[in-house]
């Protein structure tokens, strides 16, 4: 071959890999356009009745935002929010159509309203509603002074001057030695709250007025029993594809959502659903639980049947999800721009993963921290989780003669000194029982905790 | 042609070696132990209290064959110096020449008399102070295993951060400023003798270094001069680290000479070799050399700098700074989340120290431990750490501010090279009772706050604490906990686990001998 020839050949070969190269490529592309979470289309709305708000179906909930920490809050003795990045959240979430925010006076160690408002002073007021709670849990808020004071500051802490929701905050539990009963009274009805919340909604002060609810069935009833007095807006419940039929089962203190909902659509009362993911459970599951709704729809995140589940139930308002990260805003949106209602048999499907899930035992934490801080300096909520996604890893044997027992102890015990420094593991647990009261879920943490650290300790001892 | 093959073999050997115990001073997952202990296990001291008679016997036998090999390929604090030497040779623009030096007989008698005196009427902190592999011990305990544990913390977070699970967070290092204090003063003593001359310290000081040259003094080989090819140069002299060739009259001192290698490798006649030696060639025995000296009258003043216990008190106080913050914020509970703060537990005042289970009794570990400190950079519990009463200098000891001596591990008598812990199995572990539990009633909070608590006793392994009710026949009374001292094995967990801070409620007392049961 001479040079000429070897040239001619060199060229040719080159094109044709170019040639290659414009093919390959157009194929990413086409890859490419699939992951990408734009939104297809708009977001669903909601209309509710009484004011005739127009809400979108996807509510931010302010309960996780984003922190400085990060990810690695190993220690988050002392949480910052990060506010440029609660900013870019407000901002995208706005510009694809959310308009309902969620907040508390007593989220984020009491920082999430002061945040938010920061936030949303950025935004058109008319281009939002923002919900707040008088979230007067603790003994000291129970008088009126208290209570008005604290409704007060969320105003000033929003930096708005009409509340567009109101909720009394999480009724139907305990307090101390105040059964649920005696606690609903002494929070709203003795010291005549309920009472001034309706004239502040009278006023114009407060424009929906609404109640969240956990725990005690008769506190739910009770509420709905006065709804001619109060004429609720809205209720908010927690509701999703397990606790519709299986609540007792995944925890004997609460109630089937089946009941919850229709005693709501009974009244017209809308009903806004929180916990649409079980405390991230149901974003993450087993993987050969995962994969049945995967076999289904293969590129739909295990979340996004969770929430198009909910979708489907034309009285669900909003549908509350607190989005730590970018990724979970986007990936949320997407579900509800627009909403495709589940079929029937996308329904039984989700009957059956639901029914699987409750195989595995694990503790029905949503990661709320309304019991923390541990004055013995546990990290409750964080020894649940890693409890409960080592369950759904399968990373929890109950022999030592299971095929990856090893395995798994090892991502167990390794994970667990990640996830939460020793001194404040389950084993200082003393069991005194303060956070119990505290739980929206009615876990026995005490029990649990006890549960958790004696196999922590079988599986220590089964070392080497 | 030089011939450089011994030398090499000689630096390769060193090398694996020093990599190996550094490897067994920076692991923190006990693993290094199953291929590498046995580096540690071989060394002169602990071979004996370990009564590793093979490993000792092969060691004279080694010596009596070829010289103080030893030296030179298995003792790490010669090995080191070796790596102090090397450096000096490289930094300074004139390479350090070494020269022959007479020996300084007197000095190394005095040094290895005191030593084997000294273990025979066991005053043992002596015998951990002047043997080469304790004092590298210390020195790796204090300033590699740290370097350690950053490097196992930088690939466990590594590996924490792609959510895989082959690296764990490794115990925190027990530090003792006592330790880092001696270690330190020997670090810096023998670094400036080996950067300037070599082997000093192996040659003058070094106890087992003496004992051992008496069986290298007339080693069946050892490198001799042809004195048909000298020329007389001198320079394997000045390369001589153990300052042992007389180049003038041309003889190899094997009682000093580590077997280095060195000067058959420099010369350029091909005069030095490594072979058995003629009678012209041997070194003289002791005796005859200790009568010689005599005879000399040459007696020098022996001003044997034996390290001064006071100026090493100075590093005590500078670790018990630190010190937790007040008690426990009781938080109230406004707002929701984030987590209470934790007062940091400190060390009781024990009447008796707790010594780690294997150890028997005060007495043994005393005589048998050398302390080097390995046990404590394994410990993953972060219960051992050195002791810092002189009685016991530096030797293992418990508390439970950080963890408590866990049923399932018994890696210190894993990784002990000279027996002063041992235990067989776990089974002896969990039947050896180092101390017993003792109650302070004013700090239970069961007792005088009535909370329910029983922490102790949910967790005591010997399930030796019952909490039972204050009042007799009350069942609604405080609860107390109730401790049978007979079950009770010492192992920390009701200290640890109480929360009471920051002195527990319940602490152990340590036994002077452990019952074993």
């Amino acid at each position: 071959m001479d040079r000429r020839d070897f040239l001619k050949r060199l060229s040719a070969a080159t094109a044709t890999m170019g040639l290659a190269a414009c093919t390959s490529d157009e194929k990413t592309k086409e890859i490419i356009g699939t992951e990408s979470k734009k939104p297809n289309g708009e977001m669903t709305y909601r209309t509710v009745p009484t004011s005739g708000d127009k809400v979108s179906l996807l509510g931010y909930g302010c309960m996780r935002l984003p922190t400085v920490q990060h990810g690695s809050a190993r220690e988050q003795k002392d949480i910052e929010i990060d506010q440029e990045e609660l900013n870019a959240h407000v901002d995208y979430a706005i510009a694809h159509g959310i308009n309902y925010f969620d907040t508390s006076p007593v989220y984020c160690q009491g920082r999430s309203e002061h945040h938010m408002g920061i936030a949303l002073k950025r935004i058109p007021r008319d281009k939002y509603f923002i919900a707040t709670k008088l979230s007067n849990f603790a003994q000291e808020f129970w008088s009126r002074e208290a209570s008005i004071k604290m409704y007060h500051n969320s105003f000033k802490e929003l930096q708005v001057d009409t509340i567009d929701y109101m909720l009394l905050h999480s009724i139907g539990g305990t307090n101390g030695e105040y059964n649920s009963t005696q606690t609903f009274e002494k929070r709203y009805i003795e010291n005549g709250i309920l009472d001034f919340l309706l004239e502040e909604r009278a006023k114009g002060k407060i424009r929906n007025l609404g109640f969240s609810y956990h725990g005690d069935i008769a506190i739910f009833d009770r509420a709905l029993a006065m709804h001619d007095k109060c004429k609720w807006d809205f209720v908010q419940i927690q509701m999703n594809y397990v606790d519709w039929l299986h609540a007792k089962e995944v925890n004997p203190a609460n109630t089937n959502a089946e009941y919850l909902y229709a005693e709501l659509e009974k009244r017209n009362i809308p009903a806004i659903i929180m916990e649409p993911l079980l405390g991230g459970r149901l974003a993450s599951t087993l993987s050969f639980i995962a994969a049945k709704l995967k076999a289904r729809r293969p590129e739909d995140s295990i979340a996004k049947w969770a929430l198009r589940y909910l979708g489907s139930f034309p009285n669900v308002l909003t549908v509350l999800s607190g989005m730590t990260y970018m990724e979970n805003v986007k990936e949320n949106i997407d579900t509800y721009s627009p909403v495709e209602p589940c079929t029937e048999e996308e329904l039984a499907l989700l009957e059956e993963v639901a029914q699987a899930m409750l195989r595995y035992p694990s503790v029905p934490c949503t990661g709320c921290q309304y019991c923390m801080p541990c004055p013995y300096g546990i990290n409750i909520p964080g020894i649940f989780q890693h409890y409960n996604k080592c369950i759904n890893e399968g990373n929890v044997s109950i022999s030592s003669q299971d095929e990856n027992y090893a395995e798994a102890r090892r991502a167990f015990l390794m994970g667990y000194d990640r996830a939460v420094p020793k001194l404040r593991q389950a084993d200082h647990c003393i069991g005194c029982g303060m956070c119990k009261s505290h739980c929206p879920q009615n876990i026995d943490i005490p029990k649990e905790m006890q549960r958790i650290d004696k196999y922590v300790e079988s599986l220590k001892q089964s070392m080497d | 042609m030089k011939s450089k093959f011994l030398k090499y073999a000689r630096v390769l050997c060193a090398v694996v070696m020093m990599l190996s115990i550094v490897t067994l001073f920076c692991d923190t997952t006990g693993i290094a132990r199953h291929y590498l202990g046995w580096t540690v296990d071989i060394q002169f001291l602990p071979s004996i209290s370990a009564g590793l008679i093979a490993a000792f016997v092969s060691t004279l036998v080694v010596t009596k064959l070829f010289g103080r090999i030893y030296c030179s390929v298995i003792c790490p604090l010669g090995i080191f110096q070796d790596f102090i030497a090397r450096l000096g040779r490289l930094t300074k623009k004139q390479k350090i020449k070494y020269s022959y030096s007479e020996e300084k007989l007197w000095m190394r008698l005095i040094i290895a008399v005191l030593f084997i005196a000294s273990y025979l009427i066991c005053a043992y902190p002596i015998v951990g102070l002047l043997e080469p592999y304790s004092i590298f011990g210390r020195m790796a305990t204090t300033l590699l295993a740290p370097v350690g544990r950053f490097i196992a913390e930088y690939l466990a977070a590594s590996s924490e951060a792609a959510g895989d699970y082959t690296f764990a967070m490794p115990a925190a290092l027990n530090y003792s400023y006592v330790m880092l204090g001696i270690a330190l003063f020997s670090l810096v003593l023998i670094a400036i003798l080996a950067f300037r001359g070599g082997r000093t310290y192996c040659n003058t000081i070094c106890p087992v270094g003496t004992i051992l040259s008496i069986f290298a003094e007339n080693s069946v080989m050892k490198p001799v001069v042809d004195h048909d090819k000298c020329v007389k140069c001198g320079l394997c002299a000045k390369k001589c680290k153990a300052s042992c060739i007389d180049a003038k009259n041309g003889i190899v001192d094997s009682s000093r000479c580590v077997d280095c290698m060195n000067c058959i490798s420099v010369c350029h006649k091909e005069a030095i070799s490594f072979s058995t030696s003629s009678d012209k060639d041997k070194t003289p025995n002791i005796i005859k050399r200790i009568k010689d000296s005599i005879k000399k009258k040459g007696q020098k003043d022996v001003n044997a700098s034996v390290a001064t216990d006071e100026s090493k008190r100075a590093f005590l106080t500078v670790g018990a700074l630190v010190m937790g913050s007040a008690m426990t914020k009781s938080m109230a509970k406004t707002f929701d989340g984030g987590l209470a703060e934790i007062t940091e537990k400190k060390e009781p005042q024990r009447n008796d120290r707790i010594t780690p289970p294997g150890s028997k009794s005060y007495k043994h570990i005393e005589e048998v431990c050398t302390s080097c400190g390995l046990c404590i950079t394994a410990c993953p519990n972060e219960v051992l750490r050195p002791s810092e009463s002189l009685d016991s200098l530096l030797t293992p000891v418990m508390s439970f501010e950080k963890g408590y001596c866990r049923p399932e591990c018994k890696r210190c008598s894993d990784v002990c090279p000279t027996g002063a812990i041992s235990l067989a199995d776990l089974a002896e572990k969990s039947a050896t009772h180092v101390g017993h539990a003792v109650l302070i009633a004013d700090n239970c909070i069961s007792m005088k706050k009535g909370v329910s608590c029983g922490n102790c006793a949910r967790h005591c392994p010997a399930g030796a604490i019952t909490m039972a009710p204050t009042v007799n026949g009350d069942e609604t009374s405080p609860k107390m906990p109730v401790i049978d001292s007979q079950r009770c094995i010492g192992c920390g967990a009701c200290e640890h686990l109480c929360p009471s801070s920051p002195y527990s409620a319940i602490y152990v007392e340590g036994h002077r001998v452990h019952r074993i049961d």
